[in-house]
């Protein structure tokens, strides 16, 4: 189940990619909750033929789950809605470039598939891609041998994650079973500590499982397979650990580890707005070393990285000039003393009060001598409670303007005050204070929070204290960011409706047409057509741009986690 | 908090303009990684839209037939999803088999239903539960045979609880004993017949 904005945005998301008749299903799904089959037909009036065609669908793109609900004895099989795996759709393209970056033209193609179809197996994969690469001409970069060396590095750093049994099985009703488990192996009646403890079992199982499915996926090479001396020599070097990709085991794209560098992208733009491209330089490189063993975006600091590693990386010519024009010194210096003075100011150093604390980057690990050859370590978690109270700063400048913020500034830093003291230190007079603090608990950022003065809680005598709370006001810029891109999908919709638009598109679409575009259509239809697709690349950058706040306030909230002050 | 009294009659009677002048947001240009990832979304969308994966319904259309219906997609021309594509344990085995099988597990389905009405018996008393399984596990055994033994399964339902043969009743004080058994025997008058004659059996006549 999901509240109002999310169920509309995830319908909106499955009928732009499946249809309306998928999106009645969707939709139904998300209102009512976990449903059987006999219970999904009769609400969404459809036949259930049809109805179970587009659940195969859902669940082959992994947005549906399936359970044996043996809980109440019918042992019926229900379904439930993955509302994550249906946000994600939005960043497939993201997903595509980020891809194509690391690993060239063949990596995004295999991603691009793999997300098309929801999982694959290899051959399965490299058949499609070589199919199609053979029916062009032939270049050098379309080769089987690109394909399959792409595929391998893919699985083993993690970029492809192997698809289970049971991970099509509700992680709900996996919990409730494992629950019943334990709770059976309990005699007697239950206390509250062996309840708990049970409760425990169960996640450490959780976690054991997961842990087991990242080690399917790649297999040893069977000693028959290896390849010749000669052959070895050909082929690239990361096979040389023997291990060669399972080619029965289904495969999907690894969303945390795309969303890493989505986080590490914004922690560099966020060092280059507060200091300088040099400092951003350093961190680049940086997060670029320590990339291979993040693994997701919940972690809260990277591993620790030593000073002499950084400098090593960034000793080419243009990376000195950089480096050296970002800092002012009294003498040139060379690039490893500029490193470690940026490495100085981005740990705040010089400023270790909780203050400074906060607005640091980076932090010197007590492990090493000290900053000449100590380790440096990124602290995710700082970086991403500092990125969400810019998002929510943002929003209080855009509704309140200037003077809410200031008060949103002041409790946040002070935590809770009453409305005199709010107007003394935001320097502004009571009668103007009041109706702005009531806007801006009219938005859900601050809350009050009521301390009676008396026995009898008289309004009269109470102490009124306003707050902002973080959770609530994190949820509601969050729903509002969904009801955003819902609304941005509904435009998109409304313009495609547009009647000499649908004539053209239909014409573009016959099997003549669509063969001989620039023959075939008149310049009026071209015009209507460039028109549109100029329309729908806007809607899709802007959509693009509203899901950088929410992987701020969504993805990146995880890294903090119960943290929050 | 909020408006003092003060501030009400301070306000402006005016009405507030329906339109109030608005300055638009402007979108800024977008970077070419922008608009090569936007590309690639709508890619995405597109390809959807002609795969297996998008579902159309097929529904009949009173228009005329056109000479140009042959050029133009319709719900005939998308492609369906096969059972080749699909790896069978991801999927709940019922709606899959459903899917791919509509006709030839139609039989192997009404048995499921019927074992499963079974386990309600389940729920009622010990005793009566294990009368009611032993007779269900019978009857879930000859299946095949269509025809089981409705006299039987009928005298076991009702013989018991329902129907009272009226073997222990003293009719003595009753003045028309046609009473009392009519009562019996009108209880359930589709079997009056077979309760009438079970009676005329044993009590005395009467009109």
């Amino acid at each position: 189940m999901a509240d109002l904005h999310t169920t509309n945005l995830c319908a909106e998301i499955i009928s732009t990619h499946f249809g309306p008749l998928a999106s009645k299903v969707a939709s139904i799904l998300l209102s009512r909750g976990r449903l059987t089959l006999p219970q999904l037909a009769r609400f969404t009036s459809l036949k259930p033929r049809l109805v179970r065609n587009i659940l195969l669908v859902l669940i082959q793109q992994n947005i549906v789950w399936h359970a044996n609900s043996e809980t109440d004895g019918s042992g019926e099989e229900v379904l439930e809605f993955n509302v994550e795996e249906c946000l994600m759709r939005l960043h497939f393209g993201a997903f595509v470039y980020q891809a194509e970056e690391l690993f060239g033209v063949a990596g995004g193609e295999i991603i691009q598939l793999v997300l098309d179809h929801g999982k694959l197996t290899s051959p399965r994969i490299l058949q499609s891609l070589n199919a199609a690469a053979t029916s062009f001409l032939p270049s050098e970069d379309k080769t089987p041998v690109v394909y399959s060396q792409a595929l391998y590095k893919l699985v083993s750093l993690r970029y492809l994650k192997p698809s289970t049994v049971s991970s099509h099985i509700s992680p709900r009703d996996k919990r409730i079973q494992y629950e019943a488990e334990e709770k059976a192996k309990i005699s007697g009646f239950p206390t509250s500590k062996q309840l708990r403890e049970a409760k425990e079992t169960v996640d450490a199982r959780f976690k054991m499982e997961e842990a087991e499915t990242e080690k399917i996926g790649l297999k040893r090479k069977a000693k028959s397979q290896l390849p010749s001396t000669k052959k070895r020599k050909a082929t690239s070097t990361k096979e040389d650990d023997g291990t060669v990709v399972d080619e029965t085991v289904y495969f999907r794209v690894n969303f945390d580890k795309f969303n890493i560098h989505t986080r590490n992208a914004l922690i560099e733009k966020a060092v280059q707005e507060r200091y300088n491209p040099g400092a951003a330089l350093v961190v680049r490189a940086i997060l670029k070393i320590t990339e291979e063993t993040q693994h997701s975006v919940a972690d809260i600091r990277s591993d620790p990285l030593s000073v002499s590693n950084i400098i090593l990386h960034l000793n080419s010519e243009e990376d000195e000039a950089t480096l050296t024009s970002g800092l002012i010194q009294s003498k040139s210096k060379s690039a490893g003393s500029c490193v470690k003075e940026y490495l100085g100011i981005l740990s705040s150093a010089d400023n270790p009060t909780p203050t400074g604390r906060a607005g640091a980057f980076l932090e010197f690990s007590s492990k090493g001598k000290g900053g000449g050859s100590g380790k440096v370590q990124v602290l995710f978690d700082v970086v991403a409670r500092r990125l969400k109270r810019q998002v929510l700063e943002g929003v209080a400048r855009e509704r309140h303007g200037l003077e809410g913020v200031r008060v949103i500034r002041l409790l946040m830093d002070t935590g809770k005050l009453d409305e005199k003291q709010i107007s003394k230190n935001v320097m502004m007079p009571l009668k103007d204070v009041r109706p702005l603090l009531s806007a801006l608990s009219a938005s859900s950022l601050v809350s009050i929070i009521e301390v009676p003065k008396s026995a009898d809680r008289n309004p009269t005598r109470m102490f009124y204290l306003w707050q902002v709370d973080i959770p609530k006001a994190f949820s509601h810029i969050l729903n509002v960011l969904y009801k955003t891109l819902y609304n941005i999908s509904a435009r998109r919709q409304a313009e495609r409706e547009d009647p000499t638009l649908v004539a053209v598109l239909n014409k573009r679409e016959r099997s003549d047409v669509s063969v001989d575009v620039e023959g075939l259509l008149s310049q009026h239809e071209k015009e209507v057509l460039k028109a549109w697709e100029e329309k729908e690349q806007k809607l899709s950058i802007l959509e693009g741009r509203v899901e950088e706040s929410v992987f701020i306030v969504r993805e990146l909230g995880r890294a903090v986690g119960s943290l929050e002050d | 908090m909020g408006l003092s009294f003060a501030d009400i009659q301070a306000m402006s009677r005016e009405a507030t303009a329906l339109y109030p002048p608005m300055r638009p947001p402007i979108m800024t240009e977008p970077t070419e990684k922008e608009k090569r990832i936007a590309q690639l979304q709508i890619g995405f969308a597109r390809r959807l839209r002609k795969s297996e994966y998008y579902v159309v319904e097929s529904t009949k259309s009173t228009e005329l037939p056109r000479y140009s219906d042959k050029y133009r997609s319709s719900p005939a021309f998308q492609p369906t999803l096969k059972r080749s594509d699909l790896h069978a344990p991801f999927f709940p085995t019922e709606i899959f088999e459903a899917y791919f099988n509509p006709r030839k597990k139609a039989k192997a389905r009404k048995q499921v239903d019927q074992k499963r009405k079974l386990n309600l018996d389940e729920m009622l008393d010990d005793n009566e539960a294990n009368e009611s399984a032993q007779e269900g596990s019978d009857a879930g055994g000859s299946q095949g045979d269509p025809d089981y033994d409705t006299e039987e399964e009928y005298d076991n339902d009702y013989a018991d609880n329902y129907f009272d043969n009226g073997e222990g009743e003293n009719f003595d004080d009753l003045g028309d004993g046609g009473g009392g058994d009519d009562g019996g025997g009108g209880k359930n008058p589709a079997h009056f017949y077979r309760t009438y004659k079970f009676m005329s059996s044993q009590g005395g006549d009467y009109d």
